[in-house]
This record gives structure tokens, C-alpha cells and sequence, in this order.
């Protein structure tokens, strides 16, 4: 399991992450979401053990992991821009991975490879971004690591690698018990493939829940009012629905709340509604509307 | 599936030979290019030098008068020397080169995000990530040239070439090579370490390792324009112990060089046969390098990742480099100008502009623009009071250096000399001139020695100690470099060493502007020719005529070109001219001050350059009296004895006092006329054009001649060239 305590990080004078605090139970898939800049790569290095904490800890298996060989070694990170050696060869990275990390698996590695049609033998520095991507995540999945770090893996991968890569992945999960972080802007890849999500701005953690439950939680609705909703009844909506995001338009109605489909329609109804129709949230129009709700505003952004 | 994973626990402690076999293998194409080079390359030219040199070394007849053992001496130092020159051009800078590529290969990932992302990720502490392929480079380096040495010295016995030393020389040389190359990746990696870029990496490197003996070359520069009498305080040592790759490249030189100053740090390979580092320089760097080896692990295990692409990082380094530069270069810069122009002003401006230059450009440099300049200009407040303190300190006399004098009780001996008295204008400085004030001797097979002149006695002790306060006070202070009308460089020099009471030393060198009115440094001179011990050094004053070989004459012929001859005498002819000449220097009418030199042409605007008048150039010829080698058997028995003190027994009885030849001066008119007599036997002097190909006769004031008239050789007698044939120049 990995418990972030109060987790904060600094960079000269900027705060990167500010006494952050949740946990990420083993066997889960955890979406890391949030504003660019927000902290997510700094949170990914922190737990792999990258970067020392200015304030608070990480645990991870009740260790901290930097300068710590036994806990790094059940940790493999797989950055935005994975790094290569010079001249290197898939079969040269592969070389590295094996003599320093004890889970290695040849047969994991040449099985991984055959999956992703890669040549061992070709410079690194002659494939694609995509193909590099792929190389790097090989060289992380035959590392058979306890946890897995990804940050913004899906960038550069067609979709057919990208379903691949979840399957083999979901696999990992499945059979290991791997427990897998990932950060990403891609909400919709995220959104299939993650059971935990967890959203940062600006150094903090806005919200950190079970996807399902998340979905569940949040909906939007449209309902037309005849006559149109006074400041009364608006201000009552608001009260009772947790609204995140209310749009008046005339007689009509925009909302997101944080309620379950079945009070949002009962709220609305006890209005008098001419129309009403209430609907899940996608996890892009969840992060849309929760970073409007701290501030994180297009509109603002664009005023 | 299954999984291959081992016990975890078991490879806890084997993450430094992990990294140790992976920067082998990554290294593998350079380590394999620079071992294979020096395992070839040292014992095939081993074997080049060797057969190029044995037909030379072996043939006896190149070597008349010379024993077999030291013709077999000479023919192992040849190759000495010869593999020495290899390894400075073909083997340093190659392990230079092949250093700097390992570093840049295995821990330029400090220096990226994006590698630091990968490498502080792996599974391994910072300690053994960082020692592993530190030990990996040392081996790589070590180990090939191990092998090099060694085959090179099977080459040397399989043909029987005595090198100096014997076996010793290489391989003791092979250890400083080691020590030396542990020193120079060790400073490489302290800089990749402490800096968060390549690029500042490499210019702190290079600043340090430049700007340290440039340092100290400077300082020590300033404090001989400053001071006077100052002899350098600063040891050799100082000038490479901060830089590994001088100290390096100065095992191999056979020549005293600036960046070989530990290479001689304890002073005895500057006359010694074979190169070799003295025990200190063995033990600073050792303790220099497993010290900074510590500071860069213990830094490495403190270093933060986002420290990689930050240009930022370890700022107290970065401000030591850049003080050390502005240092360096706004002193260096106020030497140069202040020289060009002899001004106090540009001097001093020079100081300013020069270092507030240099750190404005190293700030700039470090900030990759403007980014915190202003912050930084504050911080050269410190560089700049280094300076004013440090030059303040100068004006003032450097701390009573200048004034500083040992009371005669405390002084043990006296070493003295007025090497330069010869260029001077006066009766007591030409005396001195003669005997140089010390005796010149070449005694065994290679070496010579100079001896100062060594007083014990107390009351001549006293004569040194009067006539060193009599050129105190010419220079009374406050001391500035510039604009006191007097190049100091340009006078008299006289050297005095005091070894005092308590075992200490007291050096200074002057360059005392004389002039006629100088009466009392005049008679401070005299009064130290006086003494026995002076007289003792100076062959002047005890050799007979029988010691002269000849009359040397020469005269300019054009402005840049002159004639000289060297006439033999006989025995009757010598001793006539010595005892003239000794009876005009003794008396009262006898000066100095013109005619030595016979034809010296002062500025071009008297000279013409058509060569039309050609009378203006010949004024008057110049006269020595030329003295022959004197062996240790033609010096008197008090001459003898000091040399066997000087040099030893054996030393002694192969000594030679080098020849040299006594001026003598417009004013022993009766010496001068002699020695025109007895010259005039071997025929004229006389001037080829080359234009029209003919001979002119040169034209003395006392001459006769027609300047003008053309003089056919044969008519005399005697060609020219004929008559210089068979006499030989002083050398």
C-alpha cells in the first residue's frame, strides 16, 4: 500500500506539492488527473524515489522509498520522456533493468517484446516516440514490479497499442496483484481502464475516490421552469443538491451536483419542473466541473 | 505465470558490483580504444627508441674519451627521455581524452532530467551508483597502463638497456602515473557532481584548473612589481596543487616548467637524472584526492535530483570559481597594461575592470543570461576587497617585508652575489664584473654549479648587512608597481640570502638603479669585494697571466651585425698585457663608464641605413682579455680548497672554472694601444658588402685610413677570412 502523509515538495520557492495525504490500496489501478503543473510527475518521482520530501512522507509498504534499494526495487517508473542511453538498444536497457532489478524476467521480456513486434537490437534513438513509449514500458512490465508508475503513458500509442497496453496491464493486476499509478490528461483512456482516480491543483488533492463511486456521486441536469427560478429557489437547489456548477439561462436550468441520480430528479421535481433530464458525468466533464469549482475556470482562463 | 524473482535480501549488497559490470560494459568501445593504445603503442615505441638509438650508443668511436659505463648511462637516459616524450604526447593526452569521455558517459546523467528520472529511479543507492563507475573508469585507466609499463620494461631488459635507476624508473614512475590519473578523475568527478549542467561543470573545471596557477603566478608577479627585494614566497607546490592534470603532465617533462611544481616540490629532481615526484607530492595527493573523493560521495549522497539542468546548484563552489577568476584575471590584467603603459592609474583601473569583467562574464555564464544579476554584483564587493586589501597591504610594504633586515647576531651565513655587475658604470662595479662574485665551475660528467658567495664571518657579514640597508634606502615607500621613473629591470641585481639562528632563510633580490653620485652603495659594494672570502670566489683576483689565451676584439660592422676575433698570444705577450692592464686599473685616472662596449649604435635616426657613412658606425673597437679553462691543478691552493668544500673531493678534481674575458675600457689607453699592436700582426679588420662585393677597411678614430677609400685585402698581407680562420669566438 502506499500512504502519502501530509506529502509536500518544494522547488526553490515554488511548491510543487503542499502536505498532501491519501492512500493507494494495493491491486488498484489509480488515475492521477489534474491541471498541468499541478504536481502529478512531482508525485510520481516522489514515490518512486526521485525526489526527497521537503515536509511530511511516503510510505510505501511502511518504508520510505528514497535511497531505499528494497523499496525501489518493487517500484518501476515509466516517465512522460523516458530516457535512454546512448547509442542504446531495447536488449541494452533491458541489459540495465536486469542487473539491477531482482524481479526481472527474461521470459516476460521476450514475451512482452513479441507482443509489441519491437527489435531487441534497434537503436532506441531510430524508433518512433510511440515505439520508445513501448520500449520502455517492456523493459517496466519484465521488471515485475510490486507498483507501477506511468506518467502520461498513453501519449504517442495508437490505439490498438493503447487497448494492449491496458490488457497487459489489467493482466499484471489480475495475476500479481500489481498495484499501478498512472497520470494522464487523457480522461477517456482513464475512465475504462482506472478503478481509483485522484485529482491535484496547484500542490493539493481536490478529491480522491473509488471511479464508480465517483461517477455515481456526480451528475448533471437540465430542467425549464415556467415560471423562471427566483434567488430563493435557486439558492434552496444549491443548498440541497451540492451543487459543483449552476448555469440560469431564462427559464432554463444547467447543473452539476454532487448527488446520486435518484435525489437529483427528486430535488428537481419538488420545483415543478415543465422539463427535467438528469445524466451521468463522463470523468472529463467530472474534472472540468470540479476544477471550475476551485477556481480552474476556462472562461476565467480566457476573460 | 512465474515469476524469476529472487530473494531480494540477497542482492541488497551487491548494487555497487552491479553498477561497477554495467559501467564496464557501457564503457566497453572507449576502454576497449584506450586499452588496446597504450597496451601496443608504449612497448612498440619502447622498441623504436631503443633500435633507432643502439647503433648510435653502441658504436664506441662517436664516443672518444668517454667510458663504456657512461656511454651505456647516456644511451638509457636517451630512451628514457625519448619514451618520456611518448608518454606526455601519445599517452597523457590520450588518457586525458579517454578520462573525459568516461566521465561525460557515465555520470553526465546527472545533468538531464530526463536521465536522473531513469538512473536515481534503478534500485540502488547514490553511493554505489556513483562509486561503481568511479572504480570502473580507475581500473580502466590503471590497468592498461600496468600492462604498458610493464611490457616497456621487458622490452628494456630483453635489450639490455640500463635505464636510469634501473627497474625502478618505470615502475615508480607508473605509480605517480597511477596516483596522478586517481587524482585527475577524482577532480573530473567532483566537478560533475557539485555542478547542475555539462556546461558548468566543464567551465568550473577548467577555470579551476587554469585560473588556480594563473592565481598564483599573478600574486606572485604583483608582489615582485611591488616589493622590492622580493624573492618568491610562494612554493613551486602551490601552483599545480589544485591542478591534477599540470602535476600530471609534469611527470613527464625533463624541463622545469610552471605546471611541474610538485613534480620538483622537494627540489631534487631539478639537477637529478631521472623525473620522479618527492615524498610530499606523493602525500598531498594522495590526501587530495581520497579527501575531494569524500566530499564528492558525501555531496553526491545530499545531492537532489532537481538539481539536474539547474544552474544554480552548489553556489558556494560556483562563488569560490568565480572569485578565483575575477581574482586572477584583474590582477593578470593590471600586470599587462600596467606594464604596457608604466602607469599607477591604468594599473589600478586595470584591477577594477579586469575582475569586475571576469565575474560579470562567469555570472553570465553561470545564469545563462541576466537571471539574478543584480543579486550576484553585491557578492563581487568581496572579490574586490580581496583585491584592494591584498594590494594595500603591498603599498604598505607587505607586512615589513620589504623593511625586514636579520640583526648580524642572528645571522648564521651570508650567500651573496652581483651577478649583473658587468653591464655598470663604475670603477667599484667593473671590479666586481670581473669575478661576477662567484665561482662559475663545471666539475664531473653533466652537471655545473654556480656558487654565490657564503660568508661566515661576522665583519663580513656585517659588509653585506651595510651595504643591503645602504639599497633599503632607495626605496623608501610607500611601494608602488609603476611611474617611479626607474624600471627595476633594468639596473643592477644583487642577490642575498641570510641563513639565520633559528634555521630559517631570508632571501631577497634587488634591482637597485645605480648612479655615478651613488657613492655610498658604491662603497658598500667595495668594501664586500673587499673581503677574503669575496676575493676567495673571484678568480680575478688571484690568476696569473699564464691563465690568459687571448685578445678578443670585436666592432659592429652594421647596426645589427659585428666582427669578432679571438688572437692568440704567447707567453711574453701575455704577460705583458696583464701586467698593463693591472697597473691602469689600479690607478686613479681608471673609469668605467665609456668604451667598453667600442661601437654601440644608440638610436637608427645616427644610423644609416644605406651604409654610406660608414665611419658612424665605427666608432672604436671593444677589447676583452680572454681567460682559458682553468683546470682544478692551475688554482691556487685556496681556491682548491673551496671547491673541494663546495663540490667535493671528487667533483673538485674534474672541476673547470668556465673561461670569460676581462673588458677592458676606453680609458687604459696603453693596454687598448697594445693590444691594437699586437692584433695588427694578423692584419685589418674590415667589412664585406654584400652588395657590391667588396671589402672595406672598418675605420677607428685613431685610424688614419681613408674611411672612404676601398682597400684591396690581398694588400695587406692578410684576407679576412684567412685571418679569422684559425682563431675561435668566445663562446
Amino acid at each position: 500500500m502506499i500512504e502519502i502523509l501530509d506529502y509536500t515538495k518544494r522547488f526553490d520557492n515554488v511548491v510543487a506539492l503542499n502536505q498532501i495525504s491519501f492512500q493507494i490500496q494495493e491491486g488498484c489501478i489509480f488515475g492521477l488527473v489534474g491541471s498541468n503543473g499541478a504536481g502529478k510527475s512531482t508525485l510520481l518521482r516522489s514515490l518512486c524515489g526521485v525526489y526527497a520530501a521537503d515536509g511530511g512522507e511516503i510510505r510505501i509498504d511502511g518504508e520510505t522509498p528514497y535511497e531505499n534499494p528494497r523499496v525501489k526495487d518493487q517500484v518501476v517508473f515509466v516517465p512522460d520522456f523516458p530516457y535512454y542511453l546512448p547509442q542504446a538498444s531495447l536488449r541494452t536497457m533491458a541489459d540495465l533493468f536486469r542487473r539491477i532489478y531482482s524481479g526481472w524476467s527474461k521470459d516476460e521480456f521476450q514475451r512482452l517484446c513479441s507482443l509489441f513486434g519491437l527489435n531487441q537490437k534497434m537503436k532506441l534513438h531510430n524508433m518512433s516516440k510511440g515505439m520508445q513509449r513501448q520500449a520502455a514500458l517492456i523493459c517496466a512490465l519484465a521488471a515485475q514490479p510490486k507498483y507501477l508508475l506511468l506518467d502520461e503513458v498513453f501519449d504517442g500509442l495508437d490505439p490498438v497499442m493503447r487497448q494492449l497496453l491496458k490488457r497487459i496491464v489489467s493482466d499484471q493486476v489480475a495475476e500479481r496483484n500489481m498495484t499501478v499509478v498512472i497520470a494522464s490528461h487523457n480522461l477517456r483512456e482513464l475512465e475504462d481502464f482506472c478503478d481509483h482516480v485522484g485529482l491535484i491543483h496547484q500542490g493539493g488533492v481536490v478529491f480522491e475516490q473509488e471511479l464508480d463511486t465517483l461517477k455515481l456521486g456526480i451528475h448533471k441536469a437540465q430542467a425549464v421552469f415556467q415560471p423562471p427560478l427566483e434567488q430563493q429557489q435557486l439558492q434552496w437547489l444549491r443548498e440541497q443538491l451540492n451543487i459543483v456548477k449552476l448555469d440560469t439561462s431564462g427559464s432554463m436550468i444547467s447543473l452539476v451536483a454532487r448527488k446520486d441520480e435518484e435525489t437529483v430528479e427528486q430535488v428537481l421535481s419538488e420545483l415543478h419542473p415543465v422539463f427535467s433530464e438528469t445524466l451521468p458525468l463522463s470523468l472529463e466533464e467530472v474534472f472540468i466541473s470540479e476544477m471550475e469549482a476551485v477556481g480552474y475556470d476556462l472562461d476565467k482562463i480566457l476573460s | 505465470m512465474t515469476s524469476t524473482r529472487s530473494s531480494r535480501d540477497e542482492r541488497k549488497n551487491g548494487a555497487f558490483r552491479r553498477m561497477f559490470w554495467w559501467q564496464m560494459r557501457n564503457n566497453r568501445v572507449f576502454s576497449v580504444f584506450f586499452g588496446l593504445w597504450t597496451i601496443l603503442s608504449m612497448p612498440i615505441v619502447t622498441l623504436s627508441v631503443i633500435l633507432g638509438n643502439q647503433a648510435y650508443y653502441t658504436d664506441m668511436t662517436n664516443w672518444e674519451g668517454y667510458t663504456a659505463e657512461s656511454v651505456a648511462q647516456l644511451y638509457g637516459q636517451a630512451v628514457y627521455y625519448n619514451l618520456l616524450a611518448f608518454l606526455r604526447s601519445g599517452i597523457f593526452l590520450v588518457l586525458m581524452l579517454y578520462l573525459v569521455v568516461y566521465c561525460c558517459n557515465s555520470f553526465g546523467y546527472m545533468h538531464t532530467r530526463r536521465s536522473v528520472d531513469l538512473f536515481h529511479a534503478l534500485p540502488v543507492r547514490r553511493r554505489p551508483l556513483l562509486l561503481g563507475g568511479y572504480v570502473a573508469g580507475l581500473l580502466t585507466s590503471i590497468v592498461p597502463l600496468a600492462i604498458g609499463f610493464g611490457l616497456c620494461q621487458v622490452v628494456c631488459r630483453s635489450y639490455n638497456v640500463p635505464l636510469p635507476n634501473a627497474a625502478l624508473s618505470l615502475w615508480a614512475l607508473f605509480g605517480c602515473c597511477a596516483l596522478m590519473t586517481f587524482a585527475c578523475l577524482t577532480f573530473m568527478l567532483f566537478f560533475l557532481v557539485t555542478a547542475g549542467t555539462l556546461l558548468d561543470a566543464a567551465v568550473s573545471l577548467v577555470a579551476t584548473a587554469v585560473g588556480w596557477p594563473l592565481l598564483w603566478d599573478v600574486l606572485n608577479s604583483t608582489m615582485k612589481e611591488f616589493l622590492p627585494g622580493y624573492v618568491s614566497v610562494i612554493p613551486d607546490a602551490f601552483y599545480t596543487a589544485l591542478c591534477p592534470f599540470g602535476a600530471f603532465y609534469g611527470l613527464f617533462s625533463t624541463n622545469y616548467t610552471i605546471l611541474t611544481g610538485l613534480y620538483y616540490a622537494d627540489g631534487s629532481a631539478i639537477t637529478a637524472e631521472l623525473p620522479g615526484m618527492g615524498l610530499w607530492s606523493i602525500l598531498w595527493w594522495v590526501l587530495f584526492t581520497v579527501a575531494l573523493l569524500l566530499v564528492t560521495v558525501w555531496y553526491y549522497g545530499r545531492r537532489k535530483s532537481e538539481h539536474a539542468e539547474n544552474n544554480f546548484c552548489a553556489p558556494v563552489l560556483r562563488g569560490a570559481v568565480r572569485f578565483l577568476l575575477s581574482v586572477a584575471v584583474g590582477l593578470g590584467l593590471a600586470d599587462i597594461l600596467g606594464d604596457m603603459t608604466d602607469s599607477n592609474r591604468v594599473y589600478f583601473i586595470s584591477v577594477l575592470v579586469g575582475s569586475l569583467g571576469t565575474y560579470i562574464v562567469i555570472q553570465l555564464i553561470w545564469a545563462r543570461g541576466f537571471r539574478k544579476f543584480w543579486r550576484a554584483i553585491p557578492a563581487y564587493l568581496l572579490t574586490l576587497v580581496a583585491c584592494v586589501g591584498f594590494l594595500y597591504c603591498l603599498y604598505t610594504g607587505g607586512l615589513g617585508y620589504v623593511t625586514r633586515v636579520p640583526d648580524v647576531d642572528n645571522v648564521v651565513s651570508v650567500t651573496f652575489s652581483l651577478p649583473d655587475m658587468a653591464g655598470d658604470t663604475s670603477k667599484e662595479c667593473y671590479l666586481a664584473a670581473h669575478g661576477v662574485g662567484a665561482l662559475d665551475v663545471s666539475y664531473g660528467n653533466y652537471n655545473w654549479g654556480y656558487f654565490m658567495v657564503e660568508f661566515t664571518d661576522d665583519d663580513e657579514q656585517s659588509t653585506v648587512l651595510a651595504l643591503h640597508q645602504a639599497i633599503l634606502e632607495k626605496f623608501p615607500g610607500p611601494y608602488l608597481p609603476y611611474g617611479d621613473g626607474v624600471s627595476q629591470y633594468s639596473t643592477v641585481s644583487i642577490e642575498v640570502t641570510y641563513t639565520l639562528a633559528n634555521g630559517s632563510t631570508l632571501e631577497r633580490a634587488y634591482y637597485v638603479p645605480l648612479y655615478e653620485d651613488d657613492e655610498e652603495i658604491f662603497s658598500c659594494i667595495a668594501a664586500v669585494q673587499k673581503c677574503d672570502t669575496f676575493q676567495l670566489y673571484d678568480t680575478f683576483y688571484s690568476m696569473t697571466a699564464d691563465a690568459l689565451s687571448g685578445i678578443y676584439v670585436s666592432q659592429y660592422t652594421s647596426e645589427y651585425d659585428y666582427d669578432a676575433s679571438n688572437y692568440e698570444l704567447t707567453d711574453e705577450q701575455k704577460e705583458l698585457v696583464w701586467s698593463t692592464f693591472l697597473e691602469e686599473l689600479d690607478s686613479a685616472d681608471f673609469s668605467y663608464d665609456e668604451g667598453r662596449d667600442g661601437y654601440i649604435i644608440e638610436t637608427d635616426s645616427e644610423y644609416d641605413e644605406d651604409y654610406e657613412e660608414l665611419e658612424s658606425l665605427a666608432g672604436e673597437r671593444s677589447y676583452s682579455i680572454t681567460m682559458n679553462d682553468l683546470k682544478y691543478a692551475d688554482l691556487n691552493a685556496e681556491q682548491q680548497a673551496l671547491l673541494v668544500r663546495l663540490l667535493g673531493e671528487a667533483d673538485a678534481a674534474t672541476a673547470t672554472v668556465f673561461s670569460y674575458g676581462f673588458d677592458v675600457p676606453e680609458c687604459c689607453e696603453k693596454t687598448r694601444a697594445l693590444m691594437d699592436e699586437l692584433t695588427e700582426e694578423y692584419g685589418d679588420y674590415y667589412w664585406y658588402d654584400e652588395d657590391s662585393g667588396e671589402y672595406t677597411t672598418i675605420v677607428t678614430e685613431e685610424s688614419d685610413v681613408d674611411a672612404e677609400g676601398e682597400t684591396d685585402p690581398a694588400d695587406n698581407g692578410t684576407d679576412p677570412a684567412d685571418a679569422s680562420a684559425d682563431v675561435s669566438a668566445v663562446g
